[in-house]
């Protein structure tokens, strides 16, 4: 369960969230649309604890500024541009399967079952890998990871159309106990992964509802019974309109 | 959780160019001094075989911070650049845990690199006929010197973005602390007539100046080198207690900069 309540951040005089309120319940699949700058990451970054912000945050009853660490060990997260460490992806996996106390064979399960084969790429640096395979070696890591809840960060973003389609589909594959937080600016990943959508804009969530069958509140207004074409209209209106108490 | 960053550090200090570059270059630059050094010579107060060790010294006091400043700052601020920092710190880790492998991790490389160098060069030293307890108290000195430096540019590190902001801060404390030793503030104090206490003390506070102090003062038991300051100190303290606050003063650089540089690096990693 995450639990955010007036969460806000500022970057100098920039406010990147602004006040929000929120509840994730225990395995709930979230999808955060929203356009470039509207606060996706940042959002993820607080629940990870590596933002600075105000306001409480809380996962699972625990306080992400206090228990940091505990906190951590309930989240797996797969960054937005996959970092490169000066390792090679075997010795990647090694060392934050170490961190994390994640059985070897569990990481190259996963990395076999995403199609990368560690005993082709293990001795390769990662310098030398594909955006594709790199983003694989950290989803593997992220789902052989015992967390119940998945933070992945635009994690198509970079890929070829052929391979973000296959990393939906190995994310539809999870374990439908665990929960996601995705952030993404694509609808259709959004309705391939998520049953409920939130969107952000300048900051703040407009429009907080579920997806499918989608009958979601817009936060504005109040309006109920949305349908997903709808709220795309809603959503690519709102991007581009400055907000209402702005 | 700490084990892995730790052993991460140290490996990948090992397969860097700057590890074996170092030890290389300090430990043909020691063994250059020592076979060709005058070792039967009386100079400038030295005994002989000290002679050669002086010479080592004073190339350590200038070589040693930089193979131990450069690396340390490079280690976080290099990883802020590239990203890699955020992932790691999204782990089931806290920040403190995160500096402290990075500060053992730099330490143990630049540590095992000096020795490597220092260690060949007090080998030969030893075939010369230097005595054992004057190369092991310059060997510790130097340690403490590289140790001082690690976390001094790992301070450096924790408040920086980039690598090359953080290199050109790291060279510029080395350039200074080196370029202000007692010699070269002197004049200053003479022309705005400050206390020679504040020199001495100066002395004391500046790691190269008390790694300087503390080596001469081992090496030159006359301390007919030390000049004025270094005499006033031995006149003071005596020759112990000289060596005793210049080894005290580079601690308290390593540990203050582990301190303050852990407290910088969680304020700004939350």
């Amino acid at each position: 369960m995450i639990r955010a309540s007036q969460l806000t951040v500022r970057y100098g005089k920039h406010t990147i969230l602004d006040a929000i309120d929120l509840e994730i319940a225990t395995g709930e699949r979230i999808a955060v649309l929203g356009a470039n700058g509207a606060g996706k990451t940042t959002l993820l970054k607080c629940m990870l604890g590596l933002v600075d912000f105000e306001g409480r945050l809380a996962i699972d009853g625990l306080d992400v500024r206090s228990s940091g660490r505990a906190v951590r060990q309930r989240l797996a997260y797969v960054p937005q541009m996959p970092p490169i460490f000066d390792l090679s992806l075997g010795a990647f996996l090694d060392l934050f399967g170490a961190i994390r106390a994640i059985e070897p064979a569990s990481v190259t399960s996963r990395l076999s079952d995403l199609g990368l084969a560690l005993d082709v790429y293990g001795e390769k640096p990662m310098r030398q890998l594909s955006g594709g395979m790199l983003q694989k070696g950290y989803l593997a890591l992220a789902l052989a990871a015992d967390a119940p809840l998945l933070l992945l960060d635009e994690p198509t973003a970079g890929l070829d159309p052929g391979s973000r389609r296959e990393f939906i589909e190995h994310l539809q594959d999870v374990n439908g106990d665990r929960g996601m937080v995705l952030a993404t600016h694509r609808l259709e990943e959004a309705e391939s992964i998520a049953n409920r959508l939130i969107i952000l804009h300048q900051g703040g969530i407009v429009f907080d509802g579920p997806l499918g069958e989608s009958n979601g509140t817009d936060a504005r207004d109040g309006t109920r019974g949305l349908a997903l074409d709808q709220v795309v209209k809603r959503f690519l209106t709102i991007a581009d309109q400055p907000r209402a108490d702005q | 959780m700490i084990r892995p960053l730790v052993h991460r550090e140290i490996r990948d200090a090992v397969h860097r160019y700057w590890f074996v570059v170092n030890a290389a270059v300090f430990a043909s630059a020691g063994l250059l001094l020592m076979l060709f050094g005058q070792s039967d010579a009386m100079v400038l107060g030295y005994r002989g075989f000290a002679r050669s060790m002086a010479g080592l010294m004073h190339l350590a006091l200038v070589f040693v911070p930089l193979m131990a400043i450069i690396p340390a700052v490079v280690a976080i601020s290099g990883e802020r650049e590239t990203g890699t920092l955020d992932y790691i710190l999204a782990q089931p880790v806290t920040a403190s845990q995160v500096f402290a492998s990075k500060w053992l991790g730099v330490t143990v490389a630049v540590l095992v690199s000096v020795l490597i160098g220092l260690g060949i060069t007090g080998v030969v030293a030893l075939l010369r006929g230097v005595p054992g307890m004057l190369i092991f108290g310059l060997m510790v000195l130097t340690l403490l010197l590289a140790a001082a430096f690690v976390s001094i540019g790992l301070l450096v590190s924790s408040f920086t973005a980039s690598r090359t902001r953080a290199t050109s801060i790291g060279l510029t404390v080395w350039l200074i602390l080196l370029g202000l030793g007692t010699l070269g503030i002197m004049s200053s104090f003479v022309q705005w007539g400050l206390q020679p206490l504040l020199l001495q003390a100066w002395a004391v506070v500046n790691p190269i100046e008390a790694y300087r102090l503390a080596g001469v003062t081992i090496l030159d038991p006359g301390a007919t080198s030390l000049g004025a300051v270094g005499q006033a100190l031995i006149g003071r303290f005596g020759q112990t207690g000289v060596v005793a606050l210049a080894a005290t003063s580079m601690i308290s650089w390593c540990v203050g900069g582990l301190a303050l540089g852990k407290k910088l690096f969680s304020a700004r990693a939350s």
